[in-house]
């Protein structure tokens, strides 16, 4: 019987946020009848595709037991960049391929910085965060740019029925899901992350790794930028704001560890992106106080994270060695 | 070395073992002289290059330098020998999970052939073994031991011994670096003794003698 409700609070405490998740979806649910029409679960996916983005790249950062601060730097330059050059009249699929290319330059910049001058990344994310917003606004003047309406037609464009925003979504995290648990590399991100001193003695390219990471999460921060400015129509200076912090709590939301070696894109992060915006989107649906907003949200990552907490106490205690009796 | 042969390097702490150790895998800079492994010179290169030429290194200290504690054996076995599993872009997970599990029985991991539980929860001797058989699924060429005994249990020293020897006799050359001087006479076919970062003594199978090699361990004149 003890042994009954061990394995019940073991397997609830694995499967914690879809849990929450499906809390919040109750509750909303039972607070207003029209969060639970299907349209508005397309709008959950298309509203969390931004996020869910930035937080794939920010998982495979935190799996090294890195942190890239910078992500919201980055999605407010390549935005102001994309948004300068479609108010230039350029194509906007030449704009998406500069602005991926300067995400790139971004996280090599600071990958660059971890690998071979050896610094802190959360010192050299914080550093490249207040350069990227600097640079942002001395691009766009702190002025908010209003883009042209063929660039909201992407936003709104379908694919064979899917929205932009959801395909982009969805590429990115089969791409990144397929990538870390079936690639060399991908093991070997976990590896780093485990152990770098281990890993770099089974004569895995530490550094490449580290370096790897930050040039996907700044390709991720600025598709993440694209994605979310397609959306928007408009660049104002607070574009990607504190996006760093929501991006990491998504991916602790979906069970990754800061201290490296744990998680997964699929479902971890996508979960915990989409926990984030279900909750945002709820509480407009409900007509919560604007004010509640951000209380509701720390209660839910604190809730998350105290249960990740219990979650790891618990698997080590369950992995203490006993002595057990022969059987006679 | 030769191929085929163990052996084993005998010494007081401090006389710079584990030192060779580090420097013939590329870990530490080599002051001076070169280094070869099937007559090519490898001094130039670096860990990994060494690796790929089929050097393998067991370091004394697996709990901090040769094992992920938190990874799933699994994963730690099929760390070193990842990119020979890999077509194309993909791992071939079912060729590599079959190759990691036959491992794991060949080197007679306990735990029932649960692969998948995280490397902490195995005992020193059989974490040993994972690690051993992590170098083992690259088929080595050469492969230096440093304490590898240590903090092992009797029963799976006898079964580390076996390994080690079923290897040498597949060609590979082992280097065989302890403290306990029975265990060297035990397992290897010739023992060089060294002193103060020097080879003080070199003595074949023939010549093992517990005081002769203790007493070349021993700096001159504090012998007793």
């Amino acid at each position: 019987m003890n042994n009954a409700l061990a394995r019940l609070s073991q397997a609830s405490l694995r499967h914690a946020s879809t849990l929450i998740f499906l809390g919040v979806l109750a509750m909303f649910s039972l607070l207003s009848p029209r969060f639970l029409a299907a349209n508005n679960f397309v709008n959950i996916l298309i509203q969390s595709a931004s996020t869910a983005i930035v937080a794939t790249g920010m998982t495979f950062v935190l799996l090294t037991a890195g942190i890239d601060l910078s992500v919201g730097a980055v999605m407010f330059v390549s935005a102001a960049v994309a948004g300068k050059m479609a108010l230039a009249g350029q194509p906007l699929w030449l704009a998406a391929l500069v602005i991926l290319l300067a995400g790139m330059l971004y996280g090599a910049v600071n990958a660059l910085c971890v690998t071979w001058l050896r610094i802190v990344p959360f010192i050299v994310t914080l550093a490249t965060l207040y350069f990227g917003r600097g640079f942002g606004l001395w691009l766009t003047e702190t002025r908010a740019m209003n883009l042209p309406e063929s660039v909201l037609r992407v936003g709104a464009a379908r694919i064979a029925g899917i929205p932009f925003p959801v395909l982009m979504l969805a590429l990115v995290v089969v791409a990144a899901h397929l990538t870390l648990t079936r690639t060399t590399f991908g093991r070997q991100v976990y590896a780093m992350g485990n152990d770098a001193d281990a890993a770099r003695k089974a004569g895995i390219r530490t550094e490449r790794i580290q370096f790897a990471v930050y040039v996907i999460c700044g390709f991720c921060a600025a598709l993440s930028g694209l994605v979310s400015v397609v959306q928007l129509g408009a660049v104002s200076p607070s574009f990607g704001n504190q996006r760093e912090f929501a991006a990491v709590a998504a991916a602790v939301l979906g069970g990754t560890s800061l201290f490296g070696g744990r998680g997964a894109v699929l479902p971890g992060t996508l979960l915990g992106a989409l926990l984030i915006q279900t909750i945002e989107n709820g509480l407009v649906i409900a007509n919560a106080d604007p004010y509640l907003y951000p209380l509701v949200m720390s209660a839910i990552i604190f809730l998350a994270v105290l249960l990740d907490s219990l979650r790891n106490q618990q698997l080590q205690r369950s992995q203490r060695r006993h002595i057990r009796p022969l059987p006679e | 070395m030769r191929r085929g042969e163990i052996l084993g390097i005998a010494g007081l702490m401090g006389a710079g073992r584990t030192e060779l150790a580090r420097i013939l895998f590329g870990l530490d800079p080599c002051a001076g002289g070169s280094i070869a492994l099937n007559g090519q010179e490898i001094s130039a290169l670096t860990t990994r290059e060494r690796i790929a030429r089929g050097l393998a290194f067991l370091t004394e200290n697996r709990r901090e330098e040769g094992l992920l504690m938190d990874a799933a054996i699994r994963d730690n076995l099929a760390l070193a020998a990842l990119s020979r599993f890999t077509s194309s872009a993909l791992i071939d997970q079912p060729r590599l999970v079959a190759a990691v599990d036959q491992m794991a029985a060949s080197v007679q991991l306990r735990g029932g052939g649960q692969t998948d539980q995280p490397a902490k929860t195995l005992s020193g001797g059989n974490q040993q073994k994972v690690v051993l058989g992590k170098w083992l699924l690259q088929n080595p060429a050469a492969l230096i031991l440093d304490e590898p005994t240590r903090g092992v249990d009797v029963g799976a020293r006898s079964e580390l011994y076996r390994i080690i020897q079923q290897l040498a006799a597949k060609g590979a050359g082992i280097l065989f670096i302890s403290s306990e001087i029975e265990e060297l006479i035990g397992v290897c076919d010739r023992v060089l003794v060294m002193q103060r970062g020097a080879v003080a003594a070199c003595f074949d199978r023939s010549e093992f003698d517990r005081e002769r090699i203790l007493g070349a361990a021993l700096p001159a004149g504090e012998e007793s």
